[in-house]
């Protein structure tokens, strides 16, 4: 009798207890989907957009707003300061100004005079001009950016010249444009030492540029409370363009790939981007209601040999070319690409053919190496290597093996270390793959030793063989890394004079051009690196807002404005709500080419409504629910059960 | 992992006889010991399969990418088009194989630990207080940090896993030796002159062999879900493919949020399974020695 | 090879700002004291750790200058909110459920719940996180599937960011409490006291307080020692749901090798545990009162 009514008081107390929590659960779920139905009612009246950011590095709160701190959180500092240059990519020039106007260069290269837009303002209404400009020429000098000049000079409001005691022929483009220098406010940064602004101060103080934030770019919050989340930004009433159509912007911070890309598909956020191989972006693709845009390429994908120093056999060319001619690198582009591939071209200059042309190159850029394991195994056997049972062994008799190191949070690193190992192993040799930290990757590629081979991603532009321009590396270069004393070590002594020349001749000048030349030939020789495949900057959004055409230039498209930042935050300074006179997005499914410098495609743009690529298949949801609700039906019949013992 | 309720109730003097007798009855008659052995061995059946015979090589592309299940690719394809079944089916032997290694070891440790601090006095003090320590230090965050710091094998994490969970074990052991120590067998093996040592490890681990087992299985399948979480974070080993290595490399190609559930379920739900099946038997064993 | 930081934080330094690698590091080596001797460091480090409050770990790498403990305490916030109110849910499920199973000892359902609840204590937690997601936020859109608050944070829109990381943990940690209780209210259904009480004549409802408070024994240590695992699964959980905390913190600083955070998250974690502990045992005397820490 006793039991019976313990398991009465049971029974009680766990409807009771599921009672409480389902009203628990049901509050905020009835919340939301009134919140869900308001925001779809309203949605095309929308003044706000919910972002997300993907932070590997802080995922928790911003780390700096201070441009020239080494931590700052360049996200999001992008919003509030634009750029004085970018780097743009075919049609548009090189060097596109954004906030400047422009920039000259006297004849002998030591001048360079960089003019301002007139009547720039900042966030706080007061003028921005050369007072500002010269003080972040000067900051630049000495927190050791530029190369140091003999004299800083402010020409007139908006103008101001820097002179070098050496030919500076690149200096806007290599020193500005590549690192989109930003001009900081005089008025607040003036006030602070050097020391602390780059964040190098004894005392450990480092200005953050949290407090009374003084901006320039389109969004901008006048103070950030660490651990603050989301981010709201509001519209820059003085932004050079004109303010934003959209008042608000909300940034939330992601941890990984997984959980930003799941928000978005959850309608949790109006647009997402990222950076990557096609495969990195899959989930979004076919996404519906909404657009896939690829833009301009962001990482070039490589294996750096570290052929330094006494690393036999990296320092051996033959070596590096056996392993050159055994990766299978149209196999690792189609799979990381899969429908792009073509259009990120594995040799390292896909981008600009005409530059190619100008160099005296075929269009193509230097013939790179075609997959070819005999060969490869050729190549071994002639140059002392033994081959016997699948296994490759030094003339000593040792077996020959590798550590393959990549950067553990890169996503596409680790599919590219899976294939490599494969492809490597087929000429007989061990491959070690080895997870590295960013930073750790980027430390140890700073000398010759701890390293033997690294899958590397950088941007072509910096790194990477012949592009555009004088575009050889110092960053990274596969020729050398900077020695303890300051000076760069490289393998090869003839190709490192001829990197330095690179920025001692004028751009495309006759030494110039033979240099790239020689520079470009002595890559396909010498194999210091392979070059595996471009990635890309990718954008979907949803179509609920209204992001222009790419046909007649409008809202993201809009070349007029800045060229590469258009397509990565400052999207938004353009973005009007659906409500827009002008139709939505049209369809363009053309890649670009870069063949022809007419035609102005520097975009591709995949609506829903064309077919999706093919590896994409879509979800499946009925399997999903299956392996799930099997567990539900359990538990559901446990709780069954329980009520209908109850009645017997 | 989860701290179980576990019985110290055997109090009976037992030989090897009688365990293996209750292990078998338990086999006979227990429907949990049936359903979890049915579960394991599945699975340990599979690995010894894969050792011999894998339809396509493990790392290697062999397909189109995302290909759904099919006959050529039973359960799908990965990313870079590499045969998820295969994957499976030559992760389960890493898998057990890392899990059984950590439980091992976790159990040597504990049984040593145990046995020691219960039969000697001078003992008990250090190696109690030791597993204070360790039973207060939170595994998984000390894991990623020294996964973080070291990047280790298969072989490490398997040992840090021992070093990290003996402490439970010890403690439950060293109550039973306990209580053990007191019963007549001990004062006779101690005044017909048997050595310390045998008493300790032969005729202690003897009578605490019930404990020892269920508790080995418990910690075979905490050793499977610590890594498992472990690759999640991105600090887990990859080197050798298991199950959290698949699941490790679906994660970071975002195969759900893609439609490529074949490559992310059969890993998980494999997972879930084993353990379970484990935690199904030692939970079936327990009670059968409870009733012994 | 482990990073190091000084290297790290220079190379940064010389790549991010085109300056040479040795100026970069022979200033952050001045920043941090690497000239004293490695006791000298080591001693300093350990007086800021245990003899400061807030204990000092150094500042963060990645939001240098400030201090680990600022960062960490942040992301504590979300993950005490989410664990606290996981631990309460638990409870209150393992109790209930718990005790049902033991007066339905043997019983149909019984049999049917010890294996289920043992398949649900074995699920990976962040394998069941993204199914959820799929399912309650990207197919069904009925719940938020990342962070832990949108534009409007008030209460109910708290609750509903922490249904799903909720509903993962207590999935996966309520069986196991449940099967301890069930365990434990066996043994009190059994026992001659609850004879002698129910020879007594107590009242229905008071017969099953006593119950509930014997079950409540085990648990109390159970929590306590199960606070490390806890701690884990909440950590991974975050991670799927890119929920503000310890998780997602932990997930940065393995990324940036950020040191100071790690050791700061693993010292709150184990002083967690820790305190938990010394909680359970404060907490035995009143349940049990046979057990007593003063000496007769």
């Amino acid at each position: 009798m006793e039991l019976a009514t313990l398991r009465k008081r049971g029974i009680v107390a766990a409807i009771v207890t599921i009672f409480v929590l389902s009203i628990f659960a049901a509050v905020p779920l009835a919340l939301t989907r009134a919140n869900a139905q308001t925001t779809t009612s309203t949605s095309s009246g929308r003044d706000y957009i919910n972002i997300g950011d993907l932070e590997y590095s802080s995922s928790i709160a911003v780390s700096s707003f201070n441009w020239f701190s080494p931590i700052e959180d360049y996200d999001l500092t992008e919003l509030l300061y634009v750029g004085l240059f970018t780097i743009a990519f075919p049609p548009e020039p090189l060097v596109v100004p954004v906030l400047a106007q422009g920039y000259s260069v006297s004849a002998n290269g030591t001048q360079s005079v960089i003019n301002l837009r007139p009547d720039l303002k900042w966030s706080d209404g007061s003028p921005l001009n050369s007072t500002d400009l010269w003080y972040t020429m000067w900051l630049l000098n000495q927190t050791d950016h530029i190369p140091p000049p003999s004299s800083i000079t402010i020409l007139n409001s908006t103008a101001v010249q820097v002179t070098f005691p050496t030919p500076e022929y690149q200096f806007v483009q290599t020193q500005l444009a590549s690192f989109d220098v930003v001009v900081v406010p005089y008025e607040i940064f003036g006030k602070l030492p050097v020391s602390e602004i780059d964040c190098t101060s004894t005392n450990l103080t480092c200005y953050s540029n949290f407090n009374d934030i003084v901006a320039d770019g389109p969004y901008t919050l006048s103070n950030y409370t660490i651990g603050e989340t989301p981010i709201a930004l509001t519209a820059n009433p003085y932004y050079f363009e004109g303010p934003p159509h959209l008042k608000n912007v909300y940034v939330y911070l992601y941890p990984s790939e997984e959980s930003y890309v799941a928000a978005y598909k959850s309608d949790q956020l109006d647009a997402f981007w990222s950076y990557g191989a096609y495969i990195d972006i899959a989930p979004v693709v076919g996404f519906i209601d909404h657009t896939l845009i690829q833009s301009i390429p962001a990482l070039t994908y490589a294996v750096l040999f570290n052929a330094f120093g006494k690393n036999y056999p990296f320092t051996d060319p033959s070596f590096r070319l056996a392993l050159a001619y055994a990766t299978n690198i149209t196999q690792i582009n189609s799979l990381e690409n899969g429908p792009y591939a073509n259009t990120s071209s594995s040799t390292e200059d896909s981008l600009i053919p005409t530059d190619n042309e100008e160099l005296g190159l075929p269009p193509s850029g230097p013939i790179g190496y075609t997959y070819n394991v005999t060969e490869a195994e050729n190549i071994l056997t002639s140059n002392g290597f033994k081959l016997s049972g699948g296994k490759l062994y030094f003339s000593n008799g040792t077996a020959v093996s590798l550590q393959l190191a990549y950067e553990s949070a890169n996503p596409v690193s680790p599919d590219v270390a899976q294939l490599l190992a494969t492809d490597w192993t087929q000429i007989g040799i061990k491959v070690t793959p080895k997870a590295e930290a960013d930073s750790t990757i980027q430390s140890l590629t700073l000398g010759d030793t701890g390293w033997q081979v690294i899958i590397a991603g950088d941007t072509g532009l910096n790194v990477f063989g012949v592009t555009s321009g004088p575009g050889i590396a110092t960053a990274l270069s596969p020729y050398g890394y900077p020695a303890s004393n300051g000076s760069t070590v490289y393998y090869n002594d003839t190709v490192g004079t001829w990197e330095n020349d690179m920025d001692v001749y004028p751009q495309f000048s006759s030494q110039f051009n033979s240099t790239a030349v020689e520079i470009a030939n002595a890559y396909v020789t010498q194999v210091p690196f392979i070059p595996l495949f471009n990635s890309f900057n990718w954008q979907s959004v949803s179509n609920d807002f209204y992001w222009g055409s790419p046909s007649n230039y409008t809202g993201i498209f809009n070349t007029q404005s800045t060229a590469q930042q258009q397509f990565y935050w400052d999207t938004l300074y353009q973005v009007a709500p659906l409500a827009a006179p002008t139709p939505p997005v049209t369809t363009t499914t053309t890649f670009p080419t870069y063949s022809t410098a007419t035609t102005p495609t520097t975009t591709s743009v995949q609506t829903t409504s064309s077919a999706a690529p093919a590896a994409s298949p879509a979800i499946p949801a009925i399997y999903l629910y299956v392996a799930v609700a099997a567990v539900i039906i359990v538990i559901a019949g446990v709780a069954a059960t329980m009520i209908f013992r109850r009645r017997q | 992992m989860f701290p179980r309720r576990l019985e110290n109730s055997v109090r009976r003097n037992l030989n090897r006889n009688t365990f293996l007798t209750v292990i078998l009855n338990a086999v006979a008659t227990s429907r949990m010991v049936q359903i979890g052995l049915a579960i394991t061995s599945f699975f340990v059946g599979i690995a010894i399969i894969s050792v011999f015979y894998v339809p396509y090589p493990v790392w290697a592309p062999v397909g189109p990418s995302f290909a759904p299940p099919s006959w050529t690719y039973l359960f799908g394809t990965t990313a870079l088009g590499q045969d998820v079944f295969s994957q499976w089916l030559y992760g389960s032997q890493w898998t057990i194989l890392v899990g059984v290694i950590a439980g091992a070891m976790t159990s040597y440790l504990g049984v040593f630990a145990g046995v020691l601090s219960g039969y000697m006095r001078y003992a008990d003090g250090p190696f109690m207080r030791l597993a204070d320590v360790v039973l207060t230090l939170p595994t998984l965050p000390l894991l990623i940090v020294v996964g973080a710091f070291f990047q280790p094998s298969y072989f490490d994490v398997a040992v840090l896993i021992a070093i990290l969970s003996w402490a439970a074990m010890a403690r439950t052991i060293r109550s039973e030796v306990l209580s053990l120590k007191n019963q007549q067998f001990v004062e006779v093996a101690v005044q017909s002159n048997v050595p310390k040592y045998k008493i300790m490890f032969v005729d202690m681990v003897r009578h605490t062999l019930p404990l020892i087992l269920t508790y080995s299985l418990f910690a075979v399948g905490d050793a499977i879900l610590t890594i498992s979480a472990l690759n999640f974070i991105g600090v887990g080993p990859i080197s050798v493919m298991t199950w959290g290595t698949m699941l490790d490399l679906a994660e970071g190609n975002l195969a759900l949020l893609s439609g490529a559930w074949w490559w992310e379920i059969p890993p998980g739900l494999s997972i879930a399974l084993f353990v379970a099946g484990l935690a199904f038997v030692a939970y079936g064993l327990e009670g059968a020695f409870k009733k012994m | 090879m482990p990073g190091n930081f000084a290297e790290i934080y220079a190379s940064q330094l010389a790549s991010l700002h085109h300056i040479s690698y040795r100026i970069a590091y022979e200033r952050v080596a001045t920043l941090l004291g690497l000239g004293q001797p490695l006791y000298v460091q080591f001693l300093t480090y350990l007086h800021e750790v245990l003899f400061s409050f807030p204990p000092n770990f150094g500042p963060s790498f990645e939001f240098y200058p400030i201090p680990a403990w600022t960062i960490v305490f942040l992301a504590l916030r979300w993950t005490l909110l989410l664990l606290g109110t996981a631990i309460v849910i638990s409870l209150a499920l393992g109790l209930f459920i718990g005790i049902f199973l033991a007066t339905h000892k043997n019983k149909s359902i019984d049999r049917a719940a010890q294996p289920t609840f043992y398949f649900l204590n074995s699920i990976p937690q962040f394998w069941l996180g993204i199914l959820f997601i799929i399912i309650f936020a990207i197919d069904l859109h009925i719940l938020p599937a990342t962070q832990a608050q949108s534009i409007s944070a008030n209460p109910p829109d708290i609750l509903a960011h922490m249904v799903l990381p909720l509903a993962v943990i207590v999935l996966t940690t309520a069986p196991g409490y449940a099967l301890i209780v069930r365990g434990a209210a066996v043994d009190t259904l059994g026992s001659d006291f609850l004879y002698a009480t129910k020879a007594q004549g107590l009242r229905r409802r008071r017969l099953f307080l006593r119950i509930l408070r014997n079950s409540l024994l085990p648990i109390v240590t159970n929590i306590a020692l199960s606070m490390g695992y806890l701690i884990g699964g909440v950590i991974t959980v975050e991670l799927v749901f890119a929920y503000p905390g310890l998780g997602s913190l932990i997930q940065s600083a393995v990324v940036t090798e950020d040191y100071p955070i790690m050791l700061a998250i693993f010292y709150i974690t184990t002083l967690i545990v820790l305190l938990s502990n010394l909680a359970a045992d404060l907490i035995y005397p009143i349940l049990d009162p046979r057990v007593s820490y003063v000496s007769s």
